[in-house]
């Protein structure tokens, strides 16, 4: 009755959780053969979507270098997180060596992005959604030189973070 | 009543948070603020920066580690310096990554730089649990011109699997 | 029959810490640095309790455009909470003559005093993200591209 629920009312904040968390580290500690970065993919995960409020936290950690011969020089790579094919951000990073030495130059990118894919993914606004929507994001490089690489670490995360009763 | 159920079905469709705890050591937070500054040890030495203890409380469990840490190398002339850092648990290295600084100048100079390393550890559980876990953050340097005067932040967030 | 679905409801225990997230992203921004500090971006968050802590994340990308000279800029990198200095990271960008170089700073800092020692709760918290230029020498142009701040409340662990 209307009275009894008033007076059991419960007091219930409104509040961000952390309700799943997807994650892709192929390369954590060296390895032997280094990646090239010109036109590469480096890693991919996928998170379920059922809320237009949904946002997805993504973070990427990527350790590379490049390989310059006996001249000084700068050499560039980007790195972009990708939602289904589609660019949404994109980090580019240069290292520079400073002489005429041969020198593998190391250098680590992070990207931090939130993303809210539900309305992107949906072609229809208005569409009713029953279930889970799957969203998959990926991390590809790109290089100025083709003796740009990484040997790792490569590191993905996707937090999908809901705002409930 | 309908109306009651409906309140009482949300509850049950509610998704849990996995978020459950969240450690930290940041034995330091400004640039300059260690005085006089950590000396980065080269091979084979390696260098303690700080350390966190994680309590595991089930083997499913993920523990999302990130790092942050500010370097500076005094270089007399030109040149570079590559420093490894490694993230460990317990004994055993998890995380490696590594990172060069380098000065263009005939003069001498003081570059800074930024080092952030970012793991998740799967594997923190093998036998009972609950266990504390301890997670150590560390570097070296091919020369010995590298120090660290802050900041240094080790954070490790637990995360329970997904549903 | 409320009283028993009450009891069904709490059945589903939620351990999760974290109680509010807020972001801030942009890519259309570039600031130019010659001198004085800029603030890149600003977070509000509600803390509900003296006990919370708020991890913080950020990413600047910038760049520079060097004329016929060689050297290093020194930028400080800072995360403020109403007008103290909470954090602080410097970050050298090398250039060579002629050259385009750009680079991507990382922060990270865990704010446990948020409200600063001040015990009433809920109570509004500002955080900006900020850059200081500490060396910038002549002929060259230092500009920010991008940033994303992010900013998470956690209550302590239930155990």
């Amino acid at each position: 009755m209307t009275q009894n629920s008033q007076s059991r009312g419960i007091v219930i904040p409104i509040q961000d959780r952390l309700t799943e968390f997807q994650f892709n580290e192929p390369i954590s500690t060296p390895i032997a053969d280094s990646i090239p970065l010109v036109n590469a993919n480096l890693a991919e995960a996928t998170i379920n979507i059922n809320d237009n409020t949904d946002r997805v936290l993504i973070t990427a950690t990527v350790g590379w270098f490049n390989a310059f011969e006996e001249a000084a020089g700068v050499a560039a790579a980007t790195f972009t997180i990708n939602r289904n094919g589609i660019p949404i951000a994109s980090v580019v990073q240069t290292v520079a060596n400073p002489s005429a030495t041969a020198a593998n130059i190391f250098n680590v990118a992070r990207i931090i992005f939130v993303d809210q894919p539900l309305p992107e993914v949906i072609p229809a606004p208005g569409s009713f959604i029953h279930g889970n929507v799957q969203v998959t994001y990926t991390l590809t490089a790109d290089a100025s030189v083709d003796t740009v690489a990484t040997t790792g670490p490569i590191t993905l995360t996707l937090s999908r973070i809901e705002r409930k009763l | 009543m309908p109306e009651n159920i409906q309140g009482q079905l949300n509850f049950f469709q509610r998704a849990k948070g996995l978020l459950t705890d969240f450690q930290v050591s940041e034995p330091a937070s400004t640039f300059g603020s260690i005085n006089p500054p950590i000396e980065i040890a080269v091979a084979p030495g390696f260098t303690t920066l700080t350390s966190v203890n994680v309590t595991i409380n089930s083997q499913t469990n993920r523990v999302w580690l990130n790092g942050t840490l500010g370097l500076t190398a005094a270089f007399d002339a030109v040149g570079v310096v590559t420093v490894t850092l490694q993230l460990l648990r317990g004994t055993t290295i998890i995380y490696q990554t590594t990172k060069t600084i380098s000065s263009p100048t005939v003069v001498p100079a003081t570059v800074s730089e930024i080092v952030h390393l970012e793991h998740i550890d799967l594997t923190a559980v093998s036998g009972e649990v609950p266990v504390t876990t301890t997670y150590t953050l560390r570097a070296q340097a091919d020369a010995a011109i590298v120090t660290s005067s802050g900041p240094i932040t080790l954070s490790a967030a637990q995360l329970e699997r997904n549903p | 029959m409320t009283e028993k679905e009450n009891g069904i409801s709490t059945i589903i225990r939620d351990r999760g810490i974290l109680t509010e997230f807020k972001f801030s992203e942009s890519f259309v921004s570039p600031r130019f640095l010659t001198t004085t500090p800029v603030v890149l971006s600003t977070i509000t968050l509600r803390i509900d309790d003296t006990a919370n802590q708020v991890w913080l994340n950020a990413i600047v990308n910038w760049a520079i455009s060097a004329g016929a000279v060689t050297g290093t800029a020194d930028l400080l990198f800072e995360i403020l909470r109403g007008n103290a200095v909470i954090y602080s990271i410097a970050q050298s960008g090398v250039f060579l003559p002629g050259s385009s170089t750009l680079f991507n700073a990382q922060l990270q800092h865990v704010d446990d005093n948020p409200l600063g020692g001040v015990n009433i709760t809920p109570a509004f918290v500002q955080y900006q993200l900020r850059v200081t230029p500490l060396v910038v020498p002549e002929l060259i142009t230092v500009s920010t591209l991008s940033q994303v701040f992010t900013a998470a409340e956690l209550k302590p662990a239930i155990c």
